[in-house]
């Protein structure tokens, strides 16, 4: 996703690079089980409706409501949660899952296989819109019936071919389909409450689910409250209740707050905030940063021939002319890390050296070679991006980069949020120059990086950018079951990348937040897949 | 007087249907819509779909008139942003905590700022005048949410008086905030009204009359002076309630009051058309309200006044 939904407002001036720990005082003895609560701020969430999630305020709370199937830890890995096990048959077409047995929703009520089925085909019926349908289009049938060819969901392959097995049919070989799985919009539903309250089923009273905490109460605007699921069929958690504070603007309130002493975490510290926290003696300590699986980057338009960027020689000279490392550090004041390859770290396909290297120098020359010796004759171009602070000082950053380095004049417009959408919308058809935007995983696997947004028939980002060798390299890649392979492709996929830079990397994304010090096992997951099984970690000490 | 407000309210209905036009003319010229997010790869089917759900594959005019023949009919139709709730819904739940917090403002601007512009009058160029003049001259270039920063800075962070935020009812400590926030300017703007309007009346004639006859002291400001400066009072009261009763967004966002003044944000920044329409005419009727109560008002201040 873009990304805004998840951590909103910008992240920017911040002051020299405080040491960030994570003390926890060990020999604390845990607090009574009617003081395991964690005090947590959100944003209103729209509801807790699997099918049309979609951003931060839901899924973080939507996932500790919900079990999907399996879910993957840090080092990649699939892990089993309502599904005991799963079979992937040798063509890699047919997936199978055997669930729990003996798992119960909220009321009671078994959790089938059937529960599952519904679920997935609901995201796929047009009537409901969901944004993330096109998340189900690897499942044979899906987008048949999501575009309204057919008028029923029978066609789509997802069968429970028993009270504990669900079948699903791929329409080719897509070897991240667990990943897609382990996703929010994969998570069951049930119908029976669908049915009997409508769009209203997701309010507190009305809400069943079948994850490790349910849905106590929600005041909106107000508070909301999640209780750990007696019925839950996993281990108990430690942590008996969550109340989140709900409030239009947490980046902004949620400090104050905390200091106050009302709530144990802090949303993302605001660039005006950074700078005092980090010399606070108490909550200097109290900060943690953490990865988020993402990516800024400048997005050109490779087939505009009236603008420069479609030379890949000029998008090469001013890549290697940004100092990426000045950025991160002096620019956003190490809220966020140099990004010099597009896939993030933690995700396959990520490279630990980028290809192109030489700096300043081999900046010059190249641009040079494409015509434009010390700049001489170069038309300039025009950089837009949607009003954040953390874009306006790079975008800046960068137009006093080039400026110096390579004696080009480059242009900027800030646009308001809604009208940048709309401008980007247009660039799917419109010739441009370039513009700032970022992407974060959904899910950390390339399938969400490379395929998604360079592929040329994809195309998310309108880079227009075609390269044949770089498309079949991911197709295959999407498609491969063998790890080492798939990785190999990916890597070869990125090399090409980040050569001919379609969009030219500029930082990866991170969020910095204060913890109380009572608070243990609390860390931001770095996609928002991984939201699941959270809050099942936290524990709260005596204090 | 029957005739008059029923002749004011007759002519209520053209102003609403332009202020409905121009807001629905406003809110579709501007670019960027609903689903113009850039989140997250949408699928072309996929916003086709959405459109079809809200009409929005309609002709422009269609819309126009089922949005206006919904409304009529009592439903303000969804909101493309909080799916889960109908604008009805999002009004009837939010709209009577801005009207309280806003009816707690005004109490505490009239508190505030009658005494302040009294006092200002009376000892017109003293010491006193000055500082309540100087109070005004804060009030009115301070910002509304730069004064709920600093109180929740001062109290709440630094003092540790008060919550935060939040909100429990009128009669929770946490409604000191936001009403002094929100209560404020409008308070400084009363006094300084009231200060020029009463320093003109305490010139008639008749309060000299009054003084000359042995009348003394505040009695003869309050009774004689006070009641024939409100007028101007009045009038701007009215614009200041319908400001204060439709909630303040940053106020509610910085001391999380679940009021409306947010909608009025994010149904802009989401291009939620249903809920900007709806709130464009819920604030055009307290408009229209307000200015009708203040022209009746006239008529209890002033004997002169009459409505036939």
């Amino acid at each position: 996703m873009k990304l805004s939904a998840l951590f909103g407002s910008a992240v920017t001036i911040a002051g020299g690079t405080g040491a960030l720990l994570r003390s926890q005082p060990a020999e604390a003895a845990l607090a009574a089980s009617a003081k395991q609560v964690l005090r947590y701020p959100d944003q209103e969430p729209l509801h807790f409706d699997p099918a049309t999630m979609e951003a931060r305020p839901e899924i973080l709370i939507g996932m500790a409501l919900f079990d999907p199937l399996i879910t993957f830890d840090n080092n990649g890995r699939a892990v089993p949660v309502a599904a005991r096990s799963w079979t992937v048959s040798p063509d890699g077409l047919t997936y199978t899952f055997h669930l729990r047995p003996g798992m119960k929703w909220s009321d009671g009520r078994p959790v089938t296989a059937a529960d599952y089925e519904y679920a997935w085909k609901r995201v796929l019926d047009p009537a409901i819109a969901s944004d993330y349908a096109s998340a189900f289009y690897p499942i044979k049938g899906a987008l048949d019936y999501n575009k309204g060819k057919v008028k029923t969901p029978d066609n789509v392959a997802v069968k429970a071919l028993d009270t504990l097995t669900l079948r699903a049919v791929m329409a080719a070989p897509a070897a991240y389909f667990p990943r897609l799985v382990s996703t929010w919009n994969y998570m069951p539903v049930p119908r029976w409450q669908v049915e009997k309250y409508g769009k209203k089923w997701v309010e507190a009273g009305n809400h069943v689910g079948n994850g490790m905490f349910t849905l106590q109460s929600w005041e909106h605007d107000k508070d909301l409250v999640i209780v750990a699921n007696p019925r839950y069929w996993g281990p108990k958690p430690t942590l008996q209740k969550v109340v989140f504070t709900l409030t239009d603007d947490p980046f902004r309130t949620s400090l104050p707050a905390y200091e106050n002493n009302e709530l144990d975490v802090t949303d993302q510290i605001q660039p005006a905030d950074i700078m005092r926290v980090r010399s606070d003696p108490v909550l200097s300590k109290e900060i943690h940063k953490f990865r988020w699986s993402g990516t800024a980057a400048l997005f050109c338009d490779t087939t505009n021939t009236k603008s420069p960027l479609s030379n890949p020689k000029v998008r090469q000279a001013l890549y290697l002319a940004i100092d990426h490392t000045r950025i991160a550090n002096d620019v956003l004041r190490g809220i966020y890390d140099p990004a010099t390859t597009i896939t993030p770290p933690g995700t396959i396909g990520s490279l630990a050296t980028p290809p192109l290297t030489g700096g300043v120098a081999r900046a010059r020359q190249l641009l040079s070679e494409a015509g434009y010796p010390d700049g001489k004759g170069f038309p300039g171009f025009k950089v837009t991006w949607p009003k954040l602070v953390t874009f306006d000082l790079v975008a800046q950053a960068l137009q006093q980069m080039w400026q110096d380095g390579l004696k080009i004049t480059v242009t900027l417009q800030q646009m308001e949020p809604k009208e940048f959408n709309a401008a980007f919308n247009s660039y799917a058809t419109q010739p441009y120059d370039a513009f700032l935007d970022r992407w974060g995983s959904d899910y950390e696997d390339p399938a969400n990086w490379a395929n998604i947004l360079f592929d040329s028939e994809q195309d998310f980002f309108h880079t227009k950018w075609h390269n044949t060798q770089y498309d079949s390299l991911v197709r295959a890649g999407a498609a491969e079951g063998n790890a080492a392979k798939r990785k190999q492709l990916y890597e070869s996929a990125e090399k090409i990348l980040d050569t001919e830079l379609p969009a030219i990397p500029i930082f990866h994304l991170g969020v910095i937040i204060a913890v109380k010090p009572w608070v243990q096992g609390f860390a931001l997951p770095p996609a928002a897949t991984a939201w699941y099984g959270t809050f099942g970690r936290v524990k709260i000490l005596d204090h | 007087m029957g005739t008059y407000l029923l002749r004011r309210l007759l002519l209520a209905i053209p102003t609403m249907v332009i202020v409905y036009t121009l807001a629905f003319l406003l809110i579709h010229a501007t670019p960027g819509g609903p689903w113009d997010n850039a989140e997250k790869p949408l699928a072309p089917q996929v916003l086709a779909n959405l459109k079809a759900k809200y009409h929005l594959d309609d002709p422009l005019w269609k819309q126009y008139v089922l949005y206006l023949d919904n409304a009529l009919h009592g439903s303000l139709g969804p909101s493309y942003v909080n799916t889960s709730q109908d604008v009805t819904e999002i009004i009837k739940e939010f709209f009577p905590v801005s009207l309280q917090l806003g009816a707690a403002a005004m109490v505490f601007a009239i508190a505030i700022g009658i005494p302040l512009g009294t006092l200002a009058a009376v000892y017109r160029n003293t010491p006193v005048d000055y500082t309540a003049m100087g109070i005004v001259v804060l009030g009115i270039s301070i910002p509304n949410y730069v004064m709920a920063t600093l109180l929740v800075t001062v109290f709440a962070v630094v003092l540790h008086w008060i919550p935060t935020g939040g909100w429990r009812g009128l009669l929770d400590v946490r409604v000191l905030a936001p009403m002094v926030a929100i209560g404020f300017r409008p308070a400084t703007t009363l006094a300084r009204y009231l200060r020029t309007s009463l320093l003109e009346v305490l010139h008639q004639d008749y309060i000299r009359t009054a003084q000359a006859k042995g009348l003394v002291g505040f009695r003869v400001i309050v009774r004689h002076g006070l009641k024939n400066a409100l007028t101007p009072i009045a009038t701007v009261s009215g614009i200041l309630v319908a400001d204060v009763i439709t909630g303040s967004f940053f106020v509610e966002t910085i001391t999380r009051v679940p009021g409306i003044g947010r909608y009025f944000v994010t149904a802009t920044t989401g291009r939620d058309y249903p809920v900007l329409l709806a709130l464009a005419l819920l604030f055009a009727i307290i408009i229209i309200t307000m200015n009708i109560l203040v022209d009746l008002s006239y008529a209890l201040i002033d004997p002169r006044v009459r409505y036939q």
